[in-house]
């Protein structure tokens, strides 16, 4: 097969497309989950690292530290190596360690973490005044929650979340080289390792769509909930 | 009635202690505007701060409609926030909700349900003047436009009493007014407490019928405002009172040291009428009394206040010195208080 020159990335007939279809829906699948799971955690993280920061009381400041120990080491260890880290883990949780559904514990445990902590500074970014005017007015600490917290810092959280779904896909494609499927997957086994190179480049082709898509829909989403700027 | 018992309040720092409240003991009775002035870090945001709940007080006792809110808590502790309103130098409104949803958060706040919130939302609504505003966003409001909606969000459950913290210091003096007329407005119809906290006289002899002079944490003065006013007791309370009404602007300085350069001889007056003594033809009197004097008019103004109108006048005297003397005498009988600005 001929592998060498640019005309080698352009040898379509050799794209095997319902092969190519099928990881495409399993990189969605992941990304999807796993954003749905981190924007959970990383919302319930973010809200207690921001209502348990400068409190006084030995267990605000136990939960504190505990969440941001937890948070700091997770979002500091390399993705490829959290996979590895976490096989047994992941082998206890979802019962194997190959297939997109194997990927989803180690995407969550990484990105979680760093969603979490664009949460709480999106939360102090929230004017003070405003919480407090509420907090006058007799609501109680879930009522600010959410009716202040979650409603005033919503374009930003969706911003945040934008970015992190754009990474969870590339962490995808890293997770799919050691066997997560998907596109990195598929570009790595059928594209790299059997010599092909348009099955790498239309695999590129897709994520990168699928990134502008998910770009795009954040953006829309963050001009319609802002009402700042009007 | 409100009734500050004895209180204190002292926030820790860092190594160190800051004594914001000194033993302060203020009455403010139901229905009353009761202004407490002071400059910034006078403690009087603190000490308003005590009324709702934002702040507890280190020692002594705060007393609201009968309840001492420090010993408060929790539900309890809610519930008679939900009957105190508040509005703030920044506004405080959510962005995020529209006019209508800011005004009704209170109410859902209280569990009103949603009939009777539109319903509450939209009279208040059309009480402070936004009336077809219903549903734009706070970011489409002028800042005056704003102070309004804070207005109708703190009047919507009611509360006996409206607390503002120097709700008119970021508003132009146009708008500041408008705000003060709203103010006046709400007591007069709906009977609220208001209690106004500003380092604005201007505000204070606006709206005020009481008023209270804070320095580091004490109440230096207090009494009705026409008191304050015409007989300033402190310094500080002499610096807000003039800072209000003598001819400060560069426009009036610069026209009296043109004055001053021009008649050497003559000397510079400052009369402040109040009561009665506003409305007699004082100047005139004087005028007939002394022929060979020359009065000159230089500016005038008429400060209506909650308890009587003040009104100032500065004029330029002119003559034989001996004469000028017999003249500010004659003002002195007449009970004007005078100040020499300058003396020829």
């Amino acid at each position: 097969m001929d592998n060498q020159g640019l005309s080698s990335y352009f040898q379509f007939k050799n794209v095997n497309w319902p092969n190519m279809w099928s990881a495409t829906w399993e990189t969605i699948w992941m990304t999807l989950v796993a954003m749905i799971l981190v924007a959970v955690i990383g919302i319930a993280l973010g809200l207690i690292l921001f209502e348990t920061r400068n409190k006084n009381g030995f267990w605000y400041r136990l939960l504190n530290l505990v969440v941001s120990v937890l948070v700091n080491i997770f979002r500091s260890i390399p993705y490829i190596i959290l996979i590895v880290l976490l096989l047994p883990i992941t082998k206890n949780i979802v019962g194997t360690i190959i297939g997109p559904t194997a990927a989803i514990p180690s995407l969550v445990i990484s990105a979680a973490p760093f969603y979490a902590r664009m949460v709480e500074s999106n939360f102090h970014e929230i004017d003070n005044g405003v919480i407090e005017a509420v907090k006058s007015m007799g609501a109680t600490n879930w009522e600010i929650i959410w009716k202040v917290l979650i409603p005033e810092s919503t374009p930003a959280l969706i911003a945040g979340a934008t970015v992190t779904t754009i990474s969870l896909i590339s962490y995808t494609a890293m997770a799919g080289a050691i066997g997560a499927g998907g596109l990195g997957n598929l570009a790595y086994l059928d594209g790299f390792q059997s010599n092909n190179n348009s099955i790498t480049l239309v695999a590129t082709v897709i994520i990168l769509i699928f990134v502008f898509i998910v770009q795009y829909i954040g953006d829309a989403f963050v001009k319609g909930t802002d009402k700042r700027g009007l | 009635m409100i009734k500050f018992k004895d209180v204190s309040k002292v926030f820790q720092l860092k190594g160190s202690q800051l004594k914001a409240v000194n033993d302060v003991n203020l009455t403010i009775d139901d229905g009353d505007i009761f202004g407490i002035i002071g400059y910034s870090g006078a403690g009087k945001s603190t000490l308003v701060r005590m009324l709702n709940g934002l702040e507890t007080p280190t020692t002594g006792s705060v007393e609201v409609h009968g309840h001492d809110i420090a010993k408060l808590s929790g539900r309890e502790l809610r519930d008679q926030q939900k009957q105190i309103g508040m509005i703030f130098q920044h506004f405080n409104l959510l962005w995020s909700r529209s006019i209508i949803d800011n005004v009704m958060l209170p109410l859902e706040l209280a569990h009103v349900d949603k009939a009777s919130r539109v319903a509450k939302a939209k009279k208040l609504i059309e009480l402070v003047g936004l009336k077809g505003r219903e549903n734009d966003y706070p970011s489409e409001l002028s800042g005056g436009q704003k102070q309004r909606v804070g207005i109708a969000r703190a009047l919507a459950n009611d509360p006996k009493l409206l607390i503002s913290d120097e709700a008119t210091s970021a508003l132009d003096p146009q708008t500041t007014d408008e705000i003060l007329e709203l103010l006046l407005k709400i007591n007069r119809e709906l009977g609220i407490t208001i209690v106004l906290i500003t380092h604005e006289m201007h505000a204070i002899r606006k709206v005020a019928k009481n008023v209270a002079v804070m320095q580091d944490g004490q109440v230096v003065e207090q009494g009705s405002v026409s008191e304050i006013f015409n007989h300033p007791q402190q310094a500080i309370t002499k610096r807000f009172v003039s800072e209000n009404d003598t001819p400060d602007s560069n426009d009036t300085m610069m026209a009296l040291d043109e004055l001053v350069e021009r008649y050497p001889n003559g000397s510079i007056i400052k009369l402040t009428f109040s009561g009665e003594r506003s409305q007699s033809p004082v100047v005139s009197q004087v005028a007939k009394q002394r022929p060979n004097l020359e009065i000159n008019i230089i500016e005038g103004s008429l400060h209506p206040t909650q308890t009587g109108t003040i009104g100032v006048l500065v004029i330029q005297l002119l003559g034989d010195a001996d004469e000028q003397k017999k003249a500010l005498q004659d003002f002195k009988t007449l009970k004007v208080e005078t100040e020499v600005i300058s003396r020829g």
